[in-house]
C-alpha cells in the first residue's frame, strides 16, 4: 500500500474503533459486548473484502456496473415483496445474523453506474440528461416507497455532484437540480420565492442552451401544474403520510422526541465529554437509535467536543484523501467513481449529524463507518477497494 | 470537453474540497454552539430534569342530527399516564400507585408494556375521578414518572337510542396500529357505526408539549419546546337522523327486539334507524370494562346487532310486491287478473298450500290480494314465473346486493337459487312448492330491514332510488363537503310500479286492508303488511310503507321480532310515527310561523 491509501485506511480504522467503542457504550446494558463484537466483525470483514476488491481489474469493475445495478433494482423490488422492517415498512432481508438492506447497494452500485455511464459520453445531450434522471429515479423511487426518505434523498442527491465532476459547468447542475430544489422550498412561500427568482436569474444570465432552458422549465411547470392536482386527489391519510415525510419534526411524535433527547446529550457533553460509558441521558435510556442513527450523540455525550472533532477530523480526513486520490487517478470511470464515493460519504455525514445536532431533519440514515450495521459497513469498505484498485492499476486502464 | 482536461479537473476537485471543509465547519460550528455555548443549559436539564414530549390529545369533530343537536360529543376528564421505560423500573411507584388506583402491579405493568415506545407517556387509568387524581398528586414527590394528563372523552347524549347509528369507539388494536398511519398503543378509535365510518374526519390532529420531570420533585411543569403546537378538534359531522323522530321510533319499539326505518325517498337520507335492544356506547367511551362487555354480551337478544342493516329476516308477505312486480315485468298478469278463488289453500301436487286466512279470500284480483296479502293467489302467481326469474330480477333491482348504507357491517340478504336449493336438499331433492313459498317470502329467502326499506324507496318514486345514507355533510364553513346518495336506476316500468302502488294504497286505503291501522289523516299512506314464520317461535311482524302529504315523503319499514301479525303489530307503529312525522312537525311549522 501506498502512503495516500494508508492514510485513509488508517483513519478509517480508528474512526471505526470509535464506533465500536460508542455502541458498546450504548447497547452494554441490555446486550453486552454482542453489538460490539458483530460491529467489530464487519469491520474485519469489510477489510477483507476491501483488499479482495483491490486486486480487482478496474475494467472488470466497470464492465459489471451495470449488472451490479440491474441486481440492485432486482433486489429493491424484492425488498418490497418480502422485506421487513420497523413500524411496517419493508427495508431489509432479514437473514438471521445480518439484516441486509438492498438500499445500501442501491448507494453503492448508483454510483458505479453513473461512473460508468457519464465516462463514456462525450458531451452532454439531452438524451444523456433525460438517462442520467432515469438511472436515478428507479431506485430512488423504490426505495421512497419502503419507505426509506434518507436514502431516497441521498439518491436523488448524487448524480449532480457527479454530472459537476464529468465537466457540466455549475450554473448547469444548479439548474438541472432545479426541479429537485423546487420540491424542497415548496414548504413555505419564501423560501418558494427565493427559489423562483433565483431561477429566473439563472435563465436571463445562464446563457443556457435553449433546448436545455425549456427541458428544465418544463419539469418545473410540470411540477408545479400536477402537485396540486395529486394533492387534492389524495386522501387525508396519504396526506398525512406525505406531510410526515416533508416534515417529520412536525408530525412524527418520535422524530421531535430524537432530535430533543440528542441535543440534550450533545450539549451536556461539554468539551471534554462526561467520560467514556458515564452517560446519563444514555443511562435515562431516552434516546433511542443510539448505536444506530444516534451513535454520534453518545460520542457527544462521552467524549465530548474533543470526541467530536476527533470523528469529524477523521472523516474529514479520509474524504481528503479520497480526493486527492481521485487527482491521481487516470481513467474518467475510475475519477468519477472515486468522486461520487466521496460524495456519497460526505452527504451522509452531514446529514447523519446534523440530524443528531438538531440541524437537519430526521430521516434515519447511518453515520458512515460509525454506525452500527453490517450492509452500509461492507458496501463503504467495497466502495474505497474498488478506489484503491483504481489507484494500484492506474496505469494500466 | 468532459473531464479530459486535468487542470479543470483538478479546479474541480479543488473546489469540493473547500465546500467539504465548510459543511464540516458548520457542523464544528453547531457542536460548539451545543457543547461550549449552550452546555451550562444542556448540562443543567441533563443533571437535573428529563424531558419528555407529550401529546395533547385532540378532541373528537362532534356528530349533530339534521337539526343540529348534538348526538355525541365530547368532555375533558382525568387519565393518569406513566413513561414505562422508568416506571417500569421503580416497583414502589407501581406499588403506591396500584394501592391507590385499585389496579394490581400486573394489570399496570401490563399496561405499560402495550407500547413499543417505552418513553412515551402510556395511559394506565382513564377518565378517573377527581379522588383519585388529588391522592396522585399528593404522592408526586415519590410518583415522579407519572402524570396527570386532561384528555376529551367520547359523550353520547342520546346513549341507546341512537347506539347502532353512532356507534361507539375503543382503543386501537395492534391491527389497527399496523393499517392506519398515525395511531399509537392506547389511543381511541371509531369502531362501529359513524364513529368508524368517519374516523378521519372525526379524529383531530393532536397538539404537542414537552414536560420536565424533575425526579424526586413535583409534578411535571411545561418546558418550552421548539416545535409545540396546538391540538385542533375533528371535523364535524352532520347526520340526516331526525333526533325527535329517531327518538320517538325507539319509544315505540321499547321493550321488543325489532328495527325501524325511516328513509326519505327523494334523497335516500336516513332519518331514523333503530335496532333494538340497544347498548349505551358512553360505557365504550374510555374503554368497556371487562364487566360491562360481559353484561352486553350476555344480554337477551344481541344489543351489539344492529338489526336494520345486518339481520336477515324472511320478509313473508312485504315480499307479495316483488312477486307482483315480477308478473306484471313478465306479463303474466295484469291489475285485474284473477287466478282461482282462494278457498284458504291451494293444492299444488299432492301438497295443500295453506292462505293465512283459513276461510279465504274468495276471488281477488292483483290489486285486491296484495290489500288482503291472499296467499292462495300469490302461490298461482309465483307458480307462473320459475326460480331464474325470482333470481334474475333480485340482481337487475339490487336485492342480492347491499344497499349500500354508509354505516360499516351491512350484510346481504339471500334469495336462493337452484344451485342453493340442491346443496340444501341433494340434487332433485326439492319441488316447484319452494318457488310458491318464495312467491309469499317464506322458505329460504332473507332480507334485510333496509335491502326492502330501499326497494320499497324505487316504488315510491317510480323506479329509481338514492343509496340510504346517514351523513350528509362534514365539517362546517367553507371547507365542508356535502355527501348525497347515489341515484340507482332499476329496470322496472311505470306502469307496474302503478298496479304495485295501488295494492299498497289499498292495503291502507280500503276497509278490507291489512294496514288500516297506518291511515292517517291528509296524508296518502300506501304499505304492505308482512307475518313472517319463522323457526324461532311467533311470527315475526312487519310493515313497509310510503307516505306523502304532497310535500314531503317517508319511507318507513318496521319489523318487530315475534309478535304476532304485521296489521296488528307493526302497521299501528307505522301509523303513529307517520302522524308524529307529519302531522306534529306541520303543527310546529305553523306555530313557528
Amino acid at each position: 500500500m501506498r502512503n495516500l491509501e494508508k492514510t485513509a485506511v488508517a483513519a478509517l480504522i480508528i474512526v471505526s474503533l470509535i464506533g465500536v467503542i460508542a455502541i458498546y457504550s450504548s447497547t452494554k446494558d441490555r446486550a453486552g459486548l454482542s453489538y460490539a463484537l458483530k460491529q467489530g466483525l464487519w469491520i474485519g470483514l469489510g477489510f477483507s473484502l476491501m483488499l479482495l476488491v483491490r486486486r480487482m481489474r478496474t475494467r472488470t469493475l466497470a464492465a459489471i456496473s451495470f449488472p451490479t445495478y440491474i441486481l440492485s433494482l432486482a433486489l429493491l423490488m424484492l425488498v418490497l415483496l418480502i422485506g421487513t422492517g420497523p413500524h411496517g415498512t419493508k427495508r431489509w432481508f432479514d437473514l438471521g445474523f445480518l439484516r441486509f438492506q438492498p438500499s445500501e447497494l442501491a448507494k453503492l452500485s448508483l454510483v458505479l453506474m453513473l461512473a460508468h455511464y457519464l465516462s463514456h459520453q462525450r458531451s452532454f445531450s439531452l438524451a444523456t440528461i433525460l438517462k442520467v434522471y432515469l438511472v436515478v429515479l428507479i431506485p430512488a423511487l423504490l426505495v421512497l416507497y419502503e419507505p426509506d426518505l434518507g436514502t431516497a434523498i441521498v439518491l436523488g442527491i448524487i448524480p449532480f455532484p457527479m454530472l459537476y465532476i464529468a465537466g457540466l459547468d455549475w450554473l448547469h447542475v444548479v439548474f438541472l437540480a432545479s426541479p429537485f430544489i423546487a420540491l424542497a422550498c415548496s414548504s413555505g412561500p419564501i423560501p418558494w420565492i427565493i427559489f423562483a427568482s433565483l431561477l429566473i436569474a439563472l435563465v436571463v444570465f445562464g446563457r443556457f442552451r435553449v433546448w436545455l432552458v425549456s427541458f428544465v422549465l418544463a419539469i418545473n411547470v410540470g411540477i408545479y401544474a400536477v402537485t396540486p392536482i395529486i394533492w387534492q386527489s389524495l386522501a387525508d391519510y396519504q396526506r398525512n403520510r406525505l406531510h410526515a415525510f416533508v416534515k417529520p419534526g412536525e408530525y412524527r411524535f418520535g422524530a421531535a422526541f430524537q432530535t430533543l433527547q440528542s441535543k440534550i446529550a450533545i450539549g451536556s457533553g461539554g468539551v471534554t465529554g462526561k467520560g467514556l460509558f458515564k452517560g446519563t441521558q444514555k443511562a435515562l435510556g431516552l434516546v433511542p437509535e443510539q448505536h444506530t442513527d444516534f451513535v454520534f450523540s453518545v460520542i457527544g455525550e462521552e467524549l465530548g467536543l474533543l470526541g467530536c472533532l476527533a470523528v469529524l477530523v477523521l472523516l474529514a480526513l479520509l474524504l481528503n484523501r479520497l480526493l486527492v486520490l481521485a487527482s491521481k487517478l487516470r481513467s474518467r470511470f475510475s475519477i468519477y467513481f472515486c468522486y461520487g464515493l466521496t460524495l456519497l460519504i460526505l452527504i451522509q455525514v452531514f446529514i447523519n449529524v446534523g440530524m443528531t445536532l438538531g440541524i437537519a431533519p430526521v430521516t434515519g440514515l447511518p453515520l458512515p463507518f460509525v454506525s452500527y450495521g453490517g450492509s452500509h459497513m461492507l458496501m463503504l469498505w467495497i466502495g474505497c477497494g474498488i478506489v484503491f484498485a483504481a489507484y494500484r492499476r492506474k496505469l494500466e486502464y | 470537453m468532459v473531464g479530459d482536461d486535468s487542470a479543470a479537473l483538478i479546479l474541480r476537485l479543488k473546489i469540493t474540497g473547500f465546500v467539504t471543509a465548510g459543511l464540516v465547519a458548520v457542523l464544528a460550528g453547531a457542536l460548539f454552539d451545543l457543547q461550549v455555548i449552550k452546555h451550562g443549559e444542556y448540562r443543567e436539564i441533563s443533571e437535573n430534569y428529563y424531558i419528555i414530549p407529550a401529546e395533547i390529545k385532540a378532541p373528537r369533530g362532534d356528530i349533530v342530527d339534521r337539526n343540529g343537536d348534538l348526538v355525541a360529543g365530547s368532555r375533558q376528564a382525568f387519565s393518569i399516564c406513566g413513561i414505562p421505560r422508568r416506571l417500569l423500573r421503580n416497583s414502589k411507584e407501581i406499588e403506591i400507585l396500584s394501592n391507590i388506583l385499585g389496579m394490581s402491579a400486573d394489570e399496570i405493568k401490563e399496561r405499560l408494556k402495550r407500547t413499543s415506545q417505552s418513553y412515551r407517556p402510556t395511559v394506565i387509568a382513564r377518565d378517573v375521578d377527581f379522588r383519585t387524581i388529588s391522592m396522585v398528586e399528593e404522592m408526586f414527590s415519590v410518583l415522579t414518572d407519572v402524570i396527570v394528563i386532561s384528555e376529551p372523552v367520547r359523550r353520547y347524549p342520546l346513549a341507546e337510542v341512537l347506539s347502532h347509528v353512532v356507534g361507539y369507539v375503543g382503543e386501537v388494536t395492534e391491527a389497527d396500529i399496523e393499517k392506519h398511519d398515525g395511531y399509537g398503543v392506547g389511543d381511541l378509535i371509531g369502531k362501529v357505526g359513524i364513529e368508524r365510518d368517519c374516523e378521519t374526519d372525526l379524529r383531530g390532529s393532536d397538539g404537542l408539549r414537552y414536560l420536565k420531570f424533575t425526579p424526586g420533585g413535583s409534578s411535571p411543569v411545561d418546558f418550552k419546546g421548539k416545535d409545540s403546537k396546538a391540538p385542533r378538534k375533528g371535523k364535524t359531522v352532520h347526520l340526516t337522523i331526525d333526533n325527535r323522530l329517531q327518538r320517538f321510533a325507539a319509544e315505540l319499539l321499547a321493550g321488543r327486539r325489532g328495527a325501524i326505518t325511516a328513509l326519505d325517498p327523494s334523497t335516500g337520507e336516513v332519518l331514523a334507524l333503530v335496532s333494538t335492544p340497544g347498548f349505551d356506547p358512553n360505557l365504550f367511551a374510555t374503554g368497556i370494562s371487562g364487566k360491562d362487555w360481559q353484561r352486553i354480551l350476555e344480554a337477551d337478544g344481541n344489543p351489539l346487532l344492529n338489526r336494520a342493516i345486518q339481520s336477515k329476516y324472511p320478509p313473508g308477505s312485504v315480499f307479495k310486491i316483488v312477486t307482483a312486480a315480477i308478473g306484471l315485468e313478465e306479463g303474466k298478469l295484469s291489475a285485474k287478473t284473477r287466478f282461482q278463488p282462494c278457498y284458504g289453500g291451494y293444492r299444488f301436487g299432492n301438497r295443500l298450500f295453506a292462505c293465512w286466512k283459513p276461510q279465504g279470500h274468495g276471488s281477488v284480483d292483483l290489486v285486491g290480494a296484495i290489500a288482503v296479502s291472499c296467499d292462495v293467489y300469490f302461490y298461482q302467481l309465483a307458480e307462473r314465473l320459475d326460480l331464474e326469474t325470482f333470481n334474475r330480477y333480485a340482481t337487475i333491482w339490487h336485492l342480492n346486493d347491499l344497499a349500500g348504507i354508509d354505516l360499516p357491517g351491512e350484510v346481504k340478504g339471500f334469495v336462493p337459487r337452484p344451485s342453493d336449493y340442491d346443496s340444501l336438499y341433494g340434487q332433485g331433492g326439492w319441488t316447484k312448492g319452494v318457488q310458491l313459498n318464495l312467491g309469499i317470502g317464506q322458505g329460504e329467502l332473507l332480507l334485510t330491514p333496509i335491502e326492502i326499506a330501499t326497494f320499497v324507496c324505487a316504488i315510491a318514486n317510480g323506479g329509481y332510488y338514492y343509496t340510504p345514507h346517514c351523513v350528509r355533510q362534514i365539517g362546517d364553513g367553507s371547507r365542508s363537503r356535502m355527501k348525497t346518495g347515489k341515484r340507482v336506476d332499476l329496470p322496472i316500468s311505470q306502469s307496474t310500479v302503478d298496479v304495485v302502488r295501488e295494492g299498497m294504497l289499498e292495503v291502507v286505503e280500503s276497509e278490507r286492508g291489512t294496514g288500516r291501522s297506518a291511515r292517517i289523516e291528509g296524508v296518502k299512506v300506501a304499505g304492505k303488511t308482512g307475518t313472517a314464520e319463522n323457526p324461532h317461535g311467533k311470527d315475526h311482524a312487519s310493515f313497509v310503507c310510503f307516505a306523502s302529504d304532497g310535500d314531503r315523503r317517508l319511507v318507513l319499514y318496521i319489523i318487530v321480532e315475534n309478535a304476532g301479525h304485521g296489521g296488528e303489530i307493526a302497521a299501528p307503529i307505522a301509523g303513529k310515527l307517520l302522524a308524529r312525522y307529519f302531522r306534529d312537525e306541520k303543527a310546529a311549522e305553523v306555530a313557528i310561523r
